[in-house]
């Protein structure tokens, strides 16, 4: 894609509006929002009824074909958006935001496996570990600025009330599951 | 510490909070799971306090101490029926935290950030503060819902639709005033915004009825964890983005799971109002009769069946049921009755809570299974009691279109061979429909406060 955007090799940025990939991955141009772009028009036939056969829960109402079509409709619209951000963000925020994207994806992993049974306790420890914005105020609460450290010392009070409760109340709860 | 031992420790507490929550796929390695989340966060935050410019231990001693010892306390004294309360107002704390930290790190601004970065901090800042404020007063008011300070009942407001997409619109344009300004002259736009961000959260929640309670403690949890993963971007912290997606997507799955288990669409849910829209009054007529039915009659039922279920709903919560039922079942499975309890995913106020409920009250939790686990056995079960529940066996959500529940997945307990339904009165769940299960051949209605009426069974057997 940078190839494409500096055909000339020369570092000079040419916003080619004719070129799909360029056209896709601009939400601005010139002071005007281009987003979303048209469609992309597909060159290669994709291969890829394989993996809709592997889908687990075909939805009755729903042909396997218009559900493959739509999943992959929103993957690309999906990436899309992605080179999107991409094609603006600096590099600093994409490594972030790969990080964020990653993180998501291990966390719907995860949470489909936690058994029903054990949603309160899910929800109480989600609690707890979202105290960890604590981290945030006990880095604010040395600054020189009075406000700061006011606000900080605040957040890190209520921040910890979250991380007691959640684990503590948590720990209270599995300890009752017994056979 | 220097950074690179800061970052490691920072990833170890990551995989640390991953494996916290992949234990709760079973009850044995749950409590495991649960110290590995405590290592990490103590890790973690030792890891923060070592970093070189952390210097003002007092106040951060002080600060710790106090919150840990008001959660302790509430940890340790919260009542199992109130703890959808405890989580709504833990959700409120994180979006409180999130609002603090925004503002703090705008005040205290970070050296040498122009152009694109610049612009993306600014909104960082904004989004983190935004999220968390409506998350703040969003949990405050499920708080209040819950535990009866405000009425459950949908607020319904006129325009209430094109007021929420005033304040959408609203936030877009003051937010590009916030983007433009200069470094102080921010605050009065981020001030503007955090108070209708204020107004949002309560009036999200006002609209929505208690009946999608559970839908909203799970989409605030899902918001929680988006405040604390946009205060992470803000503050260019790794293990606040992880942290952050974990919990949001844990929070946004069990909203999925709620409206499932509800037939509800999610936005609807969110646009709130379910509940007041006159329901079913075309098909009153027929209902037929309920037959009552009594404790010692329901005690001889239960002594010369083969298998019993249990359902429970709200009404054992609120009744303190539980360990009567539990009692109950002791005595049953003793007599070598096959005795099993069937969790429909929305019972109770909040997803799972049930199953703490009669986890608290000494239930082995291997005889109380979910709701898609023991459907197609119900037809082969003897006494199927329902105590408190009402709209999760309703069997209009099946056979009548019309219904407004029309379509939710229900225990189907009428195939049973004998309904039992403990009840205070004839009145309708949450939903405000009609129950035919009541007027079912098979269905014997059992009037009276749910513990008066277990414990009057006990005694009777």
């Amino acid at each position: 894609m940078l190839t494409d955007l500096t055909p000339e090799k020369d570092g000079v940025i040419n916003i080619n509006m004719e070129d799909e990939v360029i056209r896709g991955a601009t939400v601005a141009h010139d002071g005007a929002v281009t987003w979303p772009a048209p469609a992309p028009t597909l060159t290669a036939a994709p291969a890829k009824p394989k993996e809709v056969a592997k889908a687990p829960e075909p939805a009755p109402e729903m042909s396997n074909a218009t559900k493959a079509k739509m999943t992959f409709g929103a993957m690309g619209v999906a990436l899309l958006a992605l080179l999107g951000v991409g094609s603006v963000a600096p590099p600093d925020f994409m490594s972030h935001f790969t990080v964020f994207v990653l993180a998501c994806f291990i966390g719907y992993q995860v949470i489909w496996s936690v058994t029903a049974s054990l949603h309160t306790p899910l929800m109480s420890v989600t609690n707890a570990i979202s105290g960890i914005i604590v981290v945030g105020a006990i880095l604010q609460i040395s600054s020189d600025s009075g406000v700061v450290q006011i606000l900080a010392f605040i957040a890190i009070l209520i921040a910890s009330i979250n991380i007691a409760g959640g684990f503590l109340v948590s720990q209270r709860m599995l300890k009752m599951f017994s056979k | 510490m220097s950074m690179g031992t800061i970052s490691a420790a920072y990833i170890a507490a990551a995989i640390l909070f991953i494996l916290s929550l992949s234990g709760l796929s079973n009850q044995e390695s749950s409590k495991r799971g649960n110290w590995y989340g405590i290592i990490g966060m103590a890790l973690a935050i030792f890891a923060t306090v070592m970093n070189g410019n952390v210097t003002s231990y007092g106040w951060l001693i002080l600060a710790g101490v106090i919150g840990g010892t008001i959660g302790a306390r509430l940890a340790a004294k919260v009542e199992m029926t109130q703890m959808p309360e405890l989580i709504a107002i833990l959700h409120s704390f994180v979006g409180m935290a999130a609002v603090l930290v925004g503002f703090a790190s705008y005040v205290d601004p970070i050296e040498g950030l122009y152009g694109a970065a610049a612009t993306i901090h600014s909104v960082e800042v904004y989004l983190g503060i935004l999220i968390g404020a409506v998350t703040f007063t969003g949990s405050v008011v499920a708080f209040g819902k819950l535990n009866g300070k405000i009425g459950s009942k949908p607020l319904m407001l006129p325009m209430r639709h094109q007021l929420n997409i005033g304040m959408v619109v609203l936030w877009v344009v003051i937010g590009s005033w916030f983007i433009g300004a200069d470094h102080g002259d921010g605050t009065l736009p981020l001030i503007l915004m955090t108070l209708i961000a204020f107004a949002f959260g309560i009036h999200m929640v006002m609209a929505i009825g208690g009946a999608d309670m559970p839908v909203v403690i799970s989409m605030l949890n899902s918001y929680s964890g988006w405040a604390a993963a946009a205060t992470g971007f803000m503050l260019s912290n790794d293990l606040l983005i992880v942290v952050g997606a974990l919990v949001g997507s844990s929070g946004a799955i069990l909203s999925y799971i709620m409206c499932r288990a509800m037939n509800r669409n999610f936005v609807s849910v969110i646009m709130g109002g379910f509940g007041t829209v006159a329901a079913g009054g075309d098909e009153d007529g027929e209902q037929g009769e309920a037959v009552p039915i009594q404790a010692d009659e329901v005690a001889q039922l239960m002594a010369d069946a083969g298998k019993v279920v249990i359902v429970p709903g709200y009404g054992m919560a609120v009744a303190n049921a539980q360990h009567a039922v539990s009692d109950l079942t002791k005595q049953l499975r003793a007599k070598g009755i096959d005795v099993q309890f069937a969790i429909h995913p929305v019972a109770g106020r909040m997803p799972g809570h049930m199953n703490v409920l009669l986890a608290e009250a000494n239930v082995p939790y291997d005889i109380v299974l979910e709701m898609d686990e023991i459907n197609d056995d119900l037809a082969e079960v003897d006494v199927v009691v329902v105590i408190g529940a009402n709209d999760i066996v309703n069997p209009a959500a099946l056979e009548n279109p019309n219904s407004p529940i029309a379509g939710m997945p229900v225990l189907e307990v009428w195939k049973a061979k004998t309904v039992i339904v403990s009840k205070r009165s004839m009145a309708t769940g949450y939903a405000g429909v009609e129950n035919p299960l009541f007027f079912k051949e098979n269905t014997r209605m059992l009037f009276g406060d749910a513990k008066d009426s277990v414990d009057a069974i006990k005694s009777a057997l």
